[in-house]
């Protein structure tokens, strides 16, 4: 009974949104023209591609990710079986969750996670925009000298 | 087989409904808050609204962008409401009555969850435009993320009771429910669920101000349809989860008889209170910079969950009190 019912559902809950997608497919008009199906982008021709580079910030919190989940996974098995586990097994945790602790202290400890300077000093955003932004800010050093004066 | 057909057609219906119905009460309850009066021209008070909205959106054309991957593009919307649904499965509404009472349901909606990563992923990279690769790239990041202490959560709550099904968590919480010995990790618990669901304050990942409408921009019609139903679905799913994990489910408080009818209207209003929050929330807080949301979570919850797994285990050692 378990069974089945899990198979249907399994089986249904697909079928169910695959067919209201098809159902919208034939019901809506399709009236395309090049405005309409061109990538949006505020009013503009779209720039450039849009398979751009992305701060390597957002790599490190991904394989982060998949340490610490593995980590606090292992930790699982511990909190089901706890009640048949001696003193022994409590303290194998405690030592286990210690040196997680440590990796967790050097991860922080060397700026894995520090976006906002990241972003600031990242080869991406200064090559890209060094030029305009070395005139801009003796632009504003300028300005701010002559107020000053 | 009739039967399990009709079994999932029971769970389904109603739940595309309260989606439905949640969205005109968010919307009904953030003009309140803000003093207007929200929607009110379809039906009486605004009651046909959300039917309407959805029949608008079934008909209306659904645009594929000119440099999208087709097949990823559709696909995503589909694995994200079909992953949303699915996490029904294990839900106890009353005693003995989920779909199929798993032993590991838990562990199922981790998986389900995590899964649910790959739908903003193809979303952001098939569409090909700029706004949605950004958005799907911070959504992921903050899923990603959040992940961690939502496990961490969850560990410290099934210590207690020592199971994953969750009937067997509901059933243990009748001396008392978890949220009186647990509050601060309830505390913690609202904030991770906000930041899991994608709510305002964190809702970074759709940040109308700056990326239009994050991961999903170029979705429209009933792709579009989709999304906005998966993020409500998993709203009310979190809601429901909440309350079974903290708020004793369908356990009335003290010792008194029920009927399946009315253990399920009680876990109904339980999860009511918690959606109500989570719009509440919503109306109450401005958005925080994404570094702030990454900041929060790696450097905030996560090293003070640490903390609590450590914690929780060793109380229970220490004054003998496993189950």
């Amino acid at each position: 009974m378990v069974m089945s019912n899990l198979i249907m559902y399994f089986c249904f809950v697909p079928l169910f949104t695959a067919t209201l997608m098809v159902i919208n497919n034939r019901l809506g008009v399709k009236k395309g023209d090049p405005a309409k199906v061109s990538p949006y982008e505020c009013g503009f021709a779209p720039v450039g591609t849009s398979r751009q580079k992305f701060s390597v910030s957002f790599f490190l919190v991904a394989i982060l990710f998949l340490t610490f989940d593995l980590e606090i996974l292992f930790v699982y098995p511990f909190a089901m079986s706890l009640c048949h586990l001696s003193l022994l097994g409590y303290w194998v945790f405690i030592v286990f969750s210690l040196i997680l602790t440590v990796a967790f202290v050097y991860e922080l400890g060397i700026g894995a996670l520090n976006y906002a300077t990241k972003a600031s000093s990242s080869s991406l955003t200064s090559s890209q925009n060094s030029p305009r932004d070395s005139n801009r800010t003796k632009q504003e050093a300028n300005k701010e000298n002559s107020s000053q004066e | 087989m009739t039967l399990s057909f009709l079994d999932s057609l029971i769970l389904v219906i109603p739940l595309l409904g309260s989606i439905a119905y949640l969205t005109l009460a968010e919307r009904k309850v953030m003009g309140s808050m803000q003093r207007r009066l929200g929607p009110n021209q379809v039906g009486s008070y605004g009651l046909l609204q959300p039917l309407s909205d959805g029949l608008k959106l079934l008909v209306k054309e659904s645009v594929l962008p000119s440099q999208a991957n087709k097949g990823l593009f559709y696909l995503a919307p589909f694995i994200t409401l079909t992953l949303s649904l699915l996490g029904w499965i294990p839900i106890p509404f009353a005693k003995a009555s989920p779909l199929a009472d798993m032993s590991l349901g838990l562990l199922y909606l981790m998986a389900l969850s995590s899964l649910g990563v790959y739908g903003v992923l193809l979303a952001g990279w098939s569409a090909n435009s700029k706004y949605a690769f950004i958005g799907s790239l911070r959504s992921t990041a903050q899923l990603v993320s959040y992940e961690l202490p939502f496990a961490l959560l969850i560990l410290i709550v099934v210590i207690i009771p020592g199971s994953l099904s969750l009937s067997h968590i509901i059933e243990a919480q009748e001396p008392v429910w978890y949220l009186v010995p647990l509050l601060p990790i309830w505390v913690l618990w609202v904030m991770v669920v906000v930041a899991e669901t994608n709510r305002a304050p964190f809702d970074l990942p759709e940040s109308e101000s700056e990326l239009v409408a994050g991961f999903f921009t170029e979705h429209s019609a009933l792709p579009f349809a989709y999304f906005f139903l998966a993020e409500y679905g998993s709203m009310i799913l979190i809601s429901v989860l909440s309350s079974i994990l903290f708020l004793g489910g369908y356990l009335l408080p003290g010792d008194i008889s029920t009927s399946p009818v009315l253990e399920s209207l009680v876990l109904g209003v339980k999860s009511c209170f918690l959606l109500f929050l989570l719009i509440w929330i919503r109306a109450s807080f401005p958005r925080v910079r994404f570094d702030q949301l990454m900041y929060l979570c790696w450097a905030g919850l996560i090293p003070i969950l640490f903390g609590l797994v450590i914690l929780v285990p060793s109380i229970l050692v220490a004054f003998d009190i496993l189950p």
